[in-house]
């Protein structure tokens, strides 16, 4: 009976009756998990371009960090270290391609994973021969540590409407930008320009509104302060209202910028479509985003809950490799080549795509995403052989998001992380502790048995 | 239904000859001794039995086999083999008899990847997808639009082609071999496994392409309707040797060729 308490009734109430502290450990779990995910999003990298599961990403992982570190005990800066180090993983990528893959094209994957497994021991013994055995330590100067705002003179109040508004910014560009891309489907689809035609009603409404909201704050409450002081309740609402109308206000801007900048563009190039304003889009987005999360970190950390400047760090880096790898596979030349070599590789070389080439690029990505890893674990845990067993750690999350998803290397990452630090806290006295070794792989297991191809992976149907 | 006369094509320059292509994997020999020629603005037809050597010798055109003997010379340039990265980029684009596409990318996506060789932005732009790889993306995609116009598949366009009924996904391979610009065209049974209407389409599409773009076609076929109608000269293969080579006409009447398909009287 006690035991049925521990574990169905016990962790629930623990976290019902203290939310800040369950609220810390979630985002300790999310960060953390964002350190798996960045080794997961290794894995995927080459098996959705080649269709090969790399035994050897984890000692790929252990390698850059072992060079990275020995390159600054030689004395040279973090920066210049982290470039050598790119290019090694660069120049090791050539050699693999050169030695191992060039003799597998067309071969079963069992094959090439056999050869990665042979990769896997060189590695290990080649870094370790160059750079040493023992353990190292690797400081990229970012203290491992709750993060804090001692200083900051900005009142709270204006901290959370900074956030609410920048929010909305991105809630309102992605909106926008969505609208946009489907008009531009729809246009194109039936053979018009995109970028003309109505809409313009919407938006002057959206854009009335917005002002309107963001005048009232200098009729109603001229006089309310923001900075150094105590706002009132009153001044907070008004100050959230123009806030919000000035997130209208710029999304409507933005959002007729850049479809008049793409109806120039197609009227440039003759272009059916009209594609053309991602990277307006994507560094808009990419601001209010970064407003909205540094907002949400500061006003986190001043109502009480401890996040770790480290890991903060992390999930900073995982965020913007993800993004890039994103766009990269999906909209470009040589993702599509990437896509093309994992799906056919005969199918690829007649149409003129070079596979050595192609491998070349997925391996040095793959090594690039390594030492993003490497940097992150081994300034976290140390630099040491156990480095390249986080690759065990990877596995699950694989499972859990599928083989072939980046965001499913994420999110799967996100929820092991989670779930792991959860299960650990909260039903250590009903299970016996050490919950976070073993929590993973059950999990990992459940999703095996209910959902082979993971969250978003492509599921395999087999025609008979 | 042919385009040329004969007297048009005797007089025509050769694109592609294969000169005394011997091909052998271990003690099995797939091709023996074959010379032929192909020339430019023509529907050549290679056909045989099964087993005959047809995949094997556009393998060889096409740079997946590499023969032991013979020479071939494309474009007045003489190779004693092709790789197939320099096979494509020098204008030969072909399809599979299985169809081999890109199964989980889009129709779109497929298409865009027979652009690959025309795309030249470097790996830096590519990866920030900003300035000149966005712009060339786009005039990519014009043309790739006017393919998907040409073939009649403008529905399908974002469409995973894994989920496409046969027919259309040959149709999709067509269209990524046409998004190379090839000046030589090698189709391996287009039409195989297809119903009445859609070898007719398949048929009107690769006579169009021949006409429309001026793109010399070899194809392997083995509806002899569908190649005694639509090519200009026909190969014959039969156990890896040449045994006939000429017109249409020429080739129905020639009595290797009946003895090879039918078997010899009893």
């Amino acid at each position: 009976m006690d035991f049925l308490y521990k574990f169905l009734v016990g962790p629930w109430i623990e976290m019902l009756s203290s939310p800040v502290f369950f609220g810390e450990v979630v985002i300790g779990g999310l960060l953390s998990g964002v350190m798996y995910s960045l080794v997961a999003l290794g894995f995927v990298l080459i098996f959705k371009a080649s269709g090969v599961f790399n035994f050897a990403q984890g000692v790929m992982v252990l390698f850059a960090a072992l060079t990275l570190v020995g390159l600054m005990e030689k004395g040279i800066p973090l920066l210049v270290a982290i470039a050598l180090t790119a290019v090694v993983m660069l120049l090791l990528a050539i050699v693999i391609e050169r030695v191992i893959l060039r003799y597998m094209v067309n071969q079963e994957p069992i094959i090439l994973f056999m050869a990665t497994i042979g990769l896997t021991f060189f590695l290990e013994g080649f870094g370790e021969t160059l750079w040493g055995s023992d353990v190292k330590r690797l400081d990229i100067g970012i203290a491992d540590s709750a993060l804090s705002f001692p200083g900051l003179a900005i009142a709270n109040s204006y901290v959370i409407w900074t956030f609410v508004g920048a929010v909305t910014l991105c809630l309102l560009l992605l909106f926008a930008w969505r609208v946009h891309a489907i008009r531009a489907a729809y246009a194109l689809d039936s053979g018009t320009l995109a970028g003309s035609g109505n809409g313009s009603k919407t938006g002057l409404i959206l854009a009335a509104f917005g002002l309107a909201m963001l005048l009232q704050r200098f009729l109603v409450a001229p006089d309310a302060t923001f900075i150094g002081g105590r706002a009132s309740r009153t001044a907070e609402f008004v100050a959230s209202l123009s806030f919000i109308g000035l997130a209208l206000l710029f999304a409507v801007l933005f959002f007729y910028a850049a479809r008049w900048i793409g109806a120039w563009r197609a009227r440039q190039t003759g272009a059916v479509d009209v594609p053309p304003m991602h990277y307006v889009w994507f560094i808009l987005l990419g601001l209010a985003g970064l407003l909205a999360v540094s907002a949400g970190v500061v006003w986190a950390v001043r109502s009480g809950i401890l996040i770790n400047g480290f890991e903060l760090f992390a999930a900073a880096t995982a965020a913007t490799l993800v993004i890039v790898l994103g766009v990269f596979f999906q909209k470009t030349r040589i993702g599509r080549a990437l896509r093309a070599v994992a799906d056919d590789h005969a199918a690829a070389l007649s149409v003129g795509i070079s596979l050595r080439t192609i491998w070349v690029i997925v391996w040095a990505t793959a090594g690039i995403v390594a030492l993003a890893a490497g940097i992150i674990w081994g300034g976290k845990s140390g630099v040491q052989f156990s480095l390249s067993l986080i690759a065990l750690k990877a596995l699950p999350v694989l499972i859990l998001g599928g083989f072939t998803s980046v965001p499913g290397a994420i999110v799967g990452g996100l929820i092991i992380g989670v779930g792991e630090k959860v299960a650990e806290v909260y039903w250590s006295p009903a299970l016996g502790g050490a919950i976070e070794n073993w929590f993973a792989y059950i999990l990992a297991l459940v999703f095996l048995l209910f959902r082979p191809q993971g969250l978003f992976g492509e599921k395999i149907i087999e025609r008979v | 239904m042919r385009a040329r006369s004969d007297a048009e094509i005797a007089a025509g320059q050769v694109l592609l000859a294969v000169e005394g292509i011997s091909l052998s994997f271990g003690g099995i020999k797939a091709l023996t001794e074959v010379s032929f020629d192909i020339k430019k603005g023509e529907i050549r037809a290679i056909i045989g039995p099964n087993g005959a050597g047809k995949t094997s010798m556009l393998n060889v055109v096409n740079g997946f086999y590499k023969p032991q003997h013979g020479r071939i010379m494309f474009k007045g340039l003489s190779h004693a083999a092709m790789e197939p990265h320099e096979a494509a980029s020098s204008g030969i684009a072909r399809t599979f008899q299985n169809v081999a596409l890109f199964k989980s990318m889009t129709t779109l996506d497929n298409i865009m990847a027979g652009r690959n060789l025309k795309m030249h932005r470097g790996l830096f732009w590519q990866i920030l997808r900003v300035g000149p790889a966005a712009q060339e993306e786009v005039e990519h995609r014009r043309k790739a639009e006017e393919i998907i116009d040409f073939l009649e598949i403008p529905h399908i366009r974002r469409i995973p082609v894994g989920r496409l009924p046969y027919g259309l996904q040959k149709r999709v391979e067509l269209g990524r071999a046409l998004a190379m610009e090839p000046d030589l065209l090698l189709l391996e049974e287009p039409m195989a496994g297809m119903n009445l209407e859609e070898k007719e389409d398949m048929s009107r599409f690769v006579i169009d392409v021949n006409n429309h773009f001026g793109t010399t076609i070899a194809l392997i076929e083995h509806d002899m309707g569908v190649v005694m109608d639509i090519s200009d000269r026909v190969v014959v293969l039969d156990y890896g040797r040449k045994i006939a080579d000429g017109t249409p006409d020429d080739v129905r009447g020639n009595a290797e060729v009946i003895k090879a398909y039918l078997g010899v009287g009893h």
